[in-house]
């Protein structure tokens, strides 16, 4: 496939994850393994390192316009990563049909709340309960345990987390996911990277990664300029596709 | 919400749009060596130092940010960030072994 088409299709996965607040995976990887002539291993790896950038480019706009809290993010990926490491270990012993159901069945639900719940306030200085924070921090391990175990990336399961569990903002819960998503695909792609599951596919990084940058600074300077109940719905549409792929997924066994 | 003071966000935002200028200008000799030069023993090392600089990219911002949360006096959240830096090691490490 032609170099400049794939630069295409990464600008606009990285413009949608970066206007969501995800890694763009659920994206880019079906397009590269249908489209770039590549395993879907390979394509993992790749939307991985990516994704790192498409973070790395969204998260400065939500930082800049205070959207991203970073003590938050932080403490987050401490958990979530911990949570990938479980999941990826898990996945050897674990049949993945019931807990994509399971998790077919939460997406369902965040999906439908992001679509009918209003937005919440913004106060002017959010605190958060310590016994919340608790909470949060145990159900991020199990996000990230669920991520690792059916492959999927942590954006879609922060963003909605973040909105119905802590009541932040559609736009801060993007803003911190953005940030959170970089972090937790480190170690996934590192592990790409030394499996030298990167090495015959040298050639199409360079187009994935500068559009997936590239789309993702647009992105996330839509994302901070666009009204949240726009933002709410697109999340809610990616969410119910995500919901149907899940369900195919644990029909397949 | 915890925030860095204006200062620090800036430093924070300038090391990670220096990490991403360079990768882009490092990508895109690649993809000019590729397409226009067919030189793809070149383009593929510059394609290799750009995921390598990525990949880096990660532990270098957490370790900036930990150093400017303890620069404003916030240790527990500078621990934080090395904690991170700390599980994304071990985890690799630990993946490596188990799969």
């Amino acid at each position: 496939m032609d170099t400049l088409w794939i630069f295409g299709g990464a600008v606009c996965a990285g413009l949608l994850a970066g206007f969501l607040g995800l890694g763009g995976g659920v994206l880019i990887v079906p397009a590269l393994a249908l489209f770039g002539d590549i395993s879907m291993k390979q394509a993992a790896g790749i939307s991985l390192t990516a994704s790192i950038a498409t973070s790395m480019a969204s998260s400065t706009v939500f930082i800049k316009k205070h959207l991203c809290d970073l003590d938050l993010g932080l403490k987050l990926a401490l958990t979530a990563t911990a949570g990938g490491l479980s999941g990826g270990i898990l996945s050897t012993y674990v049949s993945n049909a019931h807990l994509a159901f399971i998790f077919a069945a939460f997406i369902l639900y965040s999906g439908i709340s992001l679509a009918f719940k209003k937005d919440h306030d913004l106060p002017p200085v959010e605190t958060y309960a310590r016994h919340k924070l608790a909470l949060f921090l145990f159900v991020a391990y199990i996000a990230g345990l669920l991520s690792g175990l059916l492959g999927v990336g942590g954006g879609i399961i922060f963003v909605p987390l973040m909105f119905l569990g802590l009541k932040f903002p559609i736009q801060r819960a993007t803003g911190t996911s953005a940030f959170v998503v970089g972090l937790t695909a480190t170690g996934g792609a590192v592990i790409y990277f030394l499996r030298g599951e990167l090495d015959n596919t040298l050639d199409i990084v360079p187009a994935v990664v500068m559009g997936m940058i590239a789309g993702g600074k647009l992105g996330g300077i839509l994302g901070v300029k666009t009204k949240s109940r726009i933002v709410r719905l697109v999340f809610a549409g990616l969410l119910f596709f995500m919901c149907y792929r899940m369900v195919k997924l644990g029909m397949a066994g | 919400m915890i925030l860095l003071s204006v200062k620090n966000e800036r430093r924070f935002i300038l090391l990670t749009n220096a990490i991403l200028v360079i990768a882009l200008a490092l990508l895109l000799a690649a993809f000019a060596m590729n397409r226009f030069m067919d030189n793809h023993i070149v383009a593929n090392t510059l394609s290799r130092i750009v995921v390598v600089l990525i990949l880096l990219s990660t532990p270098l911002r957490l370790l900036a940010l930990g150093h400017l949360f303890r620069l404003e006096g916030r240790w527990p959240n500078a621990l934080v960030a090395l904690g991170v830096v700390a599980i994304l090691i071990i985890g690799g490490l630990a993946k490596w072994y188990f799969l």
